[in-house]
């Protein structure tokens, strides 16, 4: 079960996370190598959500310690980690800016390339114009660039996801975390989701955790599986391995069909 | 001995602070939202119990009664009219709605009263009682007694009535709360009529105390329960309590020395407590809103 | 309402307007250009008021100490220094800004309702320190007789002349609004105001932009707090009390909460119906509270989105506030969950 990543750009070890006497998460270790797909797994409230918001910065663990580039650091907020070490993310239940646009919505993202004086200057020649270019890019990468000036929250449910991705993307990311990114889609929008997210990791050589209850995107996408259960990991491995693990099956079909 | 008489006076001032601000905190307890347009409710409501008074000759306390219906009616109607339609929108606007029903309330008010000072009838009667030596006025003892009632029956109505627990569970959960088969719609409105019954029950005490009625009143008091509310925790009941009378006591033992900056002291109370404690003195147990 | 009137129609129509606000002076009485100068003054006012309620999303209620202390400072270098006009301007707009980092600092660690009662404390003390200090604000007299201003040569003691300058100045910076409105900062703004979460996720500093917001936001009102003391000649405390910090929020609310023209519309519609209308003197506050409940349940983006005008380009700033969606999903903020 123990699986050692050559150079992880990001490994967490013992984290844990507690909300008053609430033990949301209890003692994980996470590591994310060098461009690869990495899913996470695990029945609902089992921690995965509360650990990628660790891994985030957005909350702050209650222990444990974390390696960036295999330096130690302490656990940073989700604006340098962020703005410092490239980690882009996206939200379960979508979070957009809801009366802007596709668009101003990317380019949110794009926050930390502009400087002081951009904020004087956003006719022709500007940085506002580069960015522009580049929304139109990472819009036309995710498939929504006729979209561009609508209004976020009217736009499909596929759609929005599309457009968290695009913001997510527009940090010019090493590491994605997408949480539920199938989340509520039909199973040929999944499809196309799988498709995505290999063609961001191919095309874009980012690395990416996925949290997915969609076993199709999981096993299709991840090149290692962690599973969570209770706040612990109960598993972790190669897709296949992982499906068999007696301990997963009991974690999501309860014991009885342990030895079905 | 001069210390004490003042002490008691600011616990009563405090206690009308206290009112107002439970009624400015039920609110943002539940919604997480500021109700601009508390203190025109109260003075509105305040001005009724004054019309009911001169103009139909009503015993003081039905007036008063009438008041504090009055404020019930009010803070309804602006739940109903300006928060309810925009309570899925941003945060912003429904409260810039309820500033909007706080001009509308006042102006009528004006129209009907001018802006001018009004006696208004003391309903405790003048004089003083003798108690070691403490001269406390009837006012006094009459404002302590009835904020302690109201808080009180207040109390019980949230632990132990249906609506006050579907008022509690509003302002935990408001997604769950529907779920559970509370009606959130109505639930809210009663949290706004509370507050400003609430409120209304201050402003008459208040007017009680001065013996007078104008309507600028509603603003300094608004001001003050406001900060008594942020002081003690916003949206905790016994931290509105707690910096009510904190108010009122700093109020009336340093405000002589404050001489004109006298009304500067809450804000200045308040800029301290936030920058120690930016959640306000039992601010650890406001709920977190979702 | 007129959106249907093609970009290039309407590009037309406002340089005529422009064009005519410049040669007013020579058309119409000088009541009506005292008239318009003021609504020029308030659309400052209100502009700066716009960023720091309309795109921060920012409570504040004490907008008028700011108008003020721009107006006293420069009452008081005018009437005591003999400082060019410029620097005068340069002080007093500085002076406020400086203030209104100090309230906006305020925003660091506590959130927004509280702004609006800091802010709101901050009016009423103003207003108290202005009655009081007889010897530098000349107390509840106010200080009258000031100079008329002199911009470089130019004579500013004729209404002519002070419209007209108070009109280049509203222009430039409304401009300065628009830009900073569309530049990567506004939607930074936009942000904040929208989803805190989702501003700091990607990489915005998120309190020390609410900061900068109010501190830019302030310099403004301040910058009209001088363009109010050249158009009057005088400055009291009378009009900077929270009455007026009230009115310059309907105004900002009635306009059009984060668009470019909001503060112009909102400013000549609630300043001219109370100079032209003054038979409705005594429904004013009632007029004013329910068109904000009016515009803010039915169309957010105030009289800007009603005649569906201009800021064609963004559609984000044709409806500023999406009716539809409060997001705001059960992350605790970055402070909750770590205290």
């Amino acid at each position: 079960m123990t699986i050692t990543i050559e150079e992880p750009i990001f490994k967490a070890t013992n984290v844990g996370c507690r909300f008053g006497g609430v033990i949301a998460l209890d003692s994980v270790d996470f590591e994310v190598g060098q461009h690869e797909i990495v899913g996470l797994i695990g029945p609902n409230g089992s921690g995965k959500t509360t650990l990628l918001n660790v891994l985030s910065g957005i909350y702050k663990p209650t222990g444990g310690e974390i390696e960036i580039d295999g330096k130690p650091s302490r656990f940073k907020s989700s604006r340098r980690l962020s703005r410092d070490e490239g980690l882009a993310r996206t939200f379960q239940n979508i979070r957009l800016c809801p009366s802007l646009t596709v668009r101003d919505n990317v380019m949110i993202g794009m926050h930390n390339t502009f400087h002081w004086y951009d904020a004087l200057w956003t006719a022709k020649g500007g940085r506002e114009n580069a960015a522009d270019a580049q929304v139109a890019e990472i819009l036309e990468f995710v498939g929504i660039a006729d979209k561009r000036d609508e209004i976020a929250t009217d736009l499909a449910y596929g759609d929005q996801r599309r457009v968290e991705i695009a913001r997510a993307l527009a940090t010019t990311p090493r590491l994605l975390l997408l949480d539920e990114p199938a989340a509520g889609m039909n199973p040929r929008e999944a499809r196309v989701l799988v498709d995505l997210i290999k063609r961001i990791h191919e095309e874009r050589k980012i690395s990416i955790v996925v949290i997915e209850h969609n076993m199709n995107v999981v096993m299709t996408t991840a090149s290692r599986v962690m599973v969570l259960d209770a706040g612990l990991c109960i598993a972790h491995g190669d897709p296949k391995s992982v499906s068999a693990d007696p301990q997963v099956l009991e974690a999501y079909l309860g014991k009885r069909f342990r030895d079905v | 001995m001069e210390f004490l008489q003042q002490l008691v006076n600011g616990l009563t001032i405090g206690s009308i602070y206290a009112l107002v601000a439970i009624g400015f905190s039920i609110v943002y307890g539940a919604l997480g939202l500021v109700n601009f347009a508390h203190g025109d409710i109260l003075m509105a409501g305040t001005f009724v119990a004054f019309a009911l008074y001169t103009s139909l000759d009503l015993p003081i306390a039905v007036a008063c009664i009438g008041g504090i219906i009055a404020g019930l009616l009010l803070g309804a109607i602006v739940e109903e009219v300006a928060v309810r339609p925009v309570l899925k929108s941003h945060l912003l606007i429904p409260m810039m709605t309820t500033l909007g029903m706080g001009l509308i309330i006042r102006n009528i008010v004006e129209l009907k009263y001018g802006s001018g000072t009004l006696p208004f009838p003391s309903f405790a009667g003048s004089g003083f009682f003798d108690v070691f030596g403490l001269q406390i006025a009837r006012a006094a003892v009459v404002t302590l007694v009835v904020a302690v009632i109201t808080l009180v029956l207040f109390a019980a109505f949230l632990k132990f009535t249906k609506t006050g627990f579907a008022i509690r569970t509003v302002a935990q959960d408001m997604t769950a709360a529907r779920l559970m088969g509370i009606p959130v719609n109505r639930t809210i409105m009663m949290v706004y009529a509370a507050g400003g019954a609430l409120g209304v029950i201050g402003g008459l005490l208040y007017a009680n105390t001065l013996e007078v009625v104008y309507l600028g009143m509603g603003f300094p008091i608004l001001l003050k329960g406001f900060a008594a509310a942020i002081v003690g925790g916003i949206g905790n009941l016994q931290g509105a309590l707690i910096g009510g009378l904190i108010l009122g006591v700093l109020e009336s033992t340093v405000g002589p020395s404050a001489g004109s900056y006298r009304d500067a002291i809450a804000f200045f109370l308040l800029i301290a407590i936030l920058l120690v404690r930016p959640a306000g003195l039992l601010g650890a147990r406001v709920q977190e809103r979702v | 309402m007129l959106s249907f009137i093609p970009n290039s129609v309407q590009r037309l129509v406002l340089l005529a307007l422009v064009v005519l606000a410049f040669i007013l002076p020579n058309l119409v009485q000088p009541y009506t250009i005292r008239v318009a100068a003021t609504i020029l003054v308030f659309t400052v006012f209100a502009t700066g008021l716009n960023l720091i309620l309309g795109f921060t999303g920012l409570l504040s209620f004490g907008h008028a100490a700011l108008f003020g202390t721009g107006a006293y400072i420069s009452a008081r270098l005018m009437l005591d220094t003999g400082l060019p006009l410029v620097l005068v301007m340069l002080i007093a707009t500085v002076g406020a800004g400086v203030f209104g980092l100090l309230i906006g600092l305020t925003s660091w660690r506590v959130g927004g309702d509280y702004l609006a009662l800091i802010t709101l404390g901050v009016g009423q003390i103003f207003y108290l320190f202005l009655n009081n200090s007889n010897d530098l604000t000349g107390g509840a007299t106010g200080l009258p007789g000031i100079p008329a201003g002199n911009f470089f040569g130019w004579d500013l003691s004729s209404i002519q002349n002070v419209y007209l300058f108070v009109l280049i100045v509203a222009i430039v910076v409304t401009l300065l609004a628009r830009v900073i409105g569309r530049s990567y900062f506004g939607r930074s703004l936009l942000a904040i105001r929208e989803d805190e979460v989702i501003a700091r996720a990607h990489g915005i500093n998120v309190p020390l932009t609410k900061v900068i917001s109010f501190g830019v936001g302030s310099a403004i009102a301040g910058l009209a707090g001088v363009l109010q003391v050249l158009l009057l000649g005088f400055v009291g405390p009378a009009t900077f009390n929270v009455d007026q910090s009230i009115l310059v929020v309907e105004i900002v609310l009635i306009g059009g909460m984060a668009t470019t023209a909001g503060p112009l519309l909102g400013s000549a519609l609630v300043i001219g119906s109370t100079e032209y209308l003054r038979a409705l003197q005594d429904y004013r506050s009632m007029i004013f509270g329910a068109l904000i409940v009016l515009v803010l349940l039915w169309k957010p983006g105030g009289l800007v989105q009603i005649l569906g005008i201009g800021e064609k380009s963004t559609a984000a700033y044709k409806s500023p506030f999406s009716l539809f969606k409060r997001s705001v999903p059960p992350v605790p903020t970055e402070s909750e969950a770590r205290s």
